[in-house]
């Protein structure tokens, strides 16, 4: 009961000229303090959209100020009257604050459209204006046929009129231009809406009761000072949102400089360790070689043999150091793409390989047409082959035939090595492409290899952005697909 | 009087791989060793070779600038250069290229491919 009386008080208090006074003095605190704010973040940034902000929050300020100074005469030197002219054109001056505050939030849209935002205003100006008065003198109209008085009343409607025409307007192309990004949308057009419930009360106020009916005017105090205090918190969270945005923006260049120089350090390993490994390994190649030629004296068969396998185990120390360097530029994303042209059929049809299987008494069937033309990194594609092709060989006992095909599809092509080999358990498919996964552990033995080949495999494939299908039956073969999408040269 | 052999400057920081070099190759022609890129270019201007095995790592001038500089040379127009690197990706490839290398060999290596790329340049 006594809070509902409070509240009845001070609502009333607040029609006064006093409570007039208090609430115009808050509105300059705020105004001033979004100012403030505004200001010592365009000192360091010096953006147009600030800038405008600062013109339309000084000039609601000033506004606020003059009608501060008025009051204040009003209340302490009781000089009451005659400054009437000077209220009505300070009223007048607080639609063009509106008007510029307006304009102000909506400068990125503006932005967006590529408009300037000074013809903007100036074609706005008139135009609202000119609606304003053609609405005032609709509205007076109205008041003249209830038989109200005109004189008393042409001021204050055709302020509240202008008040609601510029806000309902910005509202309006707000709302009308919503595909342009604008931050805090919602919470500016409630802004304006909120600004125009005083306004449109006041003229219920003036056309149907003559300004004197109470209730409405109490209920009309409270929407001007909510409106502003959402300018403010709308202010507040873009210039949070830009210090937040600062913040993130510093911790990603920090992070980035990181990660550029955690890549290059990468890089420089990858090229140290790659002399470092490969210089002892020539080292025991060509002295292998020397000693196996007999260059040094002659060799017993014995030793020649012990030769060789130090040999062949040389070349397959060799051939790791190549893959772990060679998946590690693949997974680092090093490796880049260098796409051109070429004939698939030409790659595979490498005597080279077709005689090292002849050995093994397997036998290679190429049913890749002659002139398969494709668009892919051409030394990549041939270590994919290479690798495919290997392991198959790996898993193919003598008798048995690795078939090499290709298909055009619409936008993609396809490459598929199949062997008639043991053929690998449906549940260890998904395996195989990992590193270092061997089906069967006795295999790293029997076989040789060291997992890496399907790995760098898989990588290559991810690069190009194609996929693989494994079809297999155990006995019978394995078939390893490559889907690749058609590329482009450039 | 047997024909002149032909004279190669291997130029090698690795004193175990520029000896294995000079073996292999040491029946054939007349082989001379630097151990890093300033001597080794000296040694171009003073000896004038008809062919330079290069490594690519080397201390005291690296080797594109060896291979740069001897191309600059007027007097060494007719000294051919084998570039021999650990690296094998393709831009280190394009760059000898444009420093001016006759030909490439991929470490490690055979003997029998440094042989047969050393005939090939000096036929």
């Amino acid at each position: 009961m006594t809070l509902t009386l409070l509240l009845h008080g001070f609502f009333n208090f607040l029609g006064t000229t006093q409570g007039e006074l208090l609430k115009t003095a808050v509105e300059l605190l705020l105004f001033t303090v979004v100012n403030y704010m505004i200001i010592s973040e365009w000192t360091r940034s010096r953006k147009r959209e600030l800038r405008f902000l600062i013109i339309a929050f000084s000039a609601m300020a000033i506004d606020k100020l003059a009608a501060t100074y008025f009051l204040a005469s009003e209340v302490f030197a009781s000089a009451s009257t005659n400054l009437w002219t000077i209220k009505t054109a300070d009223n007048f001056f607080e639609i063009f604050a509106l008007f510029l505050i307006a304009n102000a939030f909506i400068y990125p849209i503006l932005l967006q459209k590529g408009i300037s935002a000074k013809s903007f205003m100036a074609k706005k100006l008139p135009f609202l204006l000119g609606i304003s008065l053609l609405l005032s003198l609709f509205v007076l109209s109205l008041i003249d046929l209830r038989g109200g008085s005109l004189n008393d009343f042409w001021t204050n409607t055709s302020i509240n009129v202008a008040q609601v025409v510029v806000l309902l307007y910005y509202a309006g192309y707000i709302i009308a231009n919503k595909q342009y990004k604008l931050r805090y949308k919602a919470n500016i057009v409630l802004a304006f809406v909120i600004y125009t419930l005083a306004p449109v009360i006041e003229l219920f106020n003036i056309i149907f009761y003559d300004n004197m009916h109470r209730s409405l005017t109490v209920a009309a105090h409270p929407f001007p000072f909510i409106s502003i205090m959402i300018f403010t918190q709308v202010i507040y969270l873009k210039l949070a949102d830009k210090a937040a945005l600062q913040h993130q923006l510093r911790r990603s260049e920090r992070l980035y400089a990181h990660e550029k120089e955690v890549s290059k350090l990468k890089d420089e390993f990858v090229s140290t360790v790659s002399h470092e490994l490969k210089t002892p390994i020539t080292s025991m190649k060509l002295y292998t070689g020397i000693l196996r030629e007999g260059k040094l004296g002659p060799v017993p068969k014995k030793q020649k043999d012990a030769l060789d396998i130090v040999h062949a185990e040389t070349d397959r120390l060799n051939q790791l150091i190549t893959d772990i360097l060679d998946l590690s530029r693949i997974e680092s994303n090093k490796s880049r793409l260098e796409l051109s042209e070429f004939d698939l059929h030409e790659m595979v049809n490498d005597t080279l390989y077709i005689n090292m299987v002849k050995k093994e008494q397997i036998s290679t069937v190429i049913g890749v047409p002659k002139g398969f033309f494709v668009v892919a990194d051409r030394n990549k594609l041939k270590q994919v082959f290479i690798n495919l092709f290997n392991n198959a060989v790996k898993f193919t006992p003598a008798g048995g035939t690795i078939t090499i095909s290709a298909k055009m599809l619409d936008a993609e092509w396809e490459f598929s090595v199949a062997d008639t080999g043991i053929g690998i358990e449906k549940d260890k498919i998904p395996r195989m492409f990992e590193k270092f996964y061997q089906a069967e552990s006795y295999m790293t033995r029997t076989k040789g290899g060291i997992g890496l080949g399907l790995a760098i495999v898989k990588g290559i494939v991810e690069l190009h952005e194609g996929k693989i299908r494994v079809d297999s039956e155990i006995n019978k073969g394995t078939r390893i697909t490559i889907v690749f999408p058609k590329l482009t040269r450039y | 009087m047997a024909k002149k052999k032909k004279s190669i400057l291997i130029i090698e920081d690795e004193v175990n791989i520029a000896n294995a070099q000079k073996l292999i190759l040491g029946n054939d022609y007349d082989v001379s060793i630097a151990y890093d890129g300033e001597s080794g270019l000296k040694k171009v201007r003073e000896l004038k070779p008809d062919l330079v095995v290069l490594d690519l790592m080397l201390p005291n001038r690296g080797g594109y600038d060896v291979c740069f500089t001897v191309r600059q040379d007027p007097q060494l127009n007719s000294t051919k250069i084998l570039m021999v690197t650990a690296l094998t990706q393709n831009i280190d490839k394009t760059k000898g290229v444009m420093v001016g290398t006759d030909a490439y060999l991929t470490k490690p290596f055979e003997p029998e491919q440094l042989l047969t790329a050393v005939r090939k340049l000096l036929s």
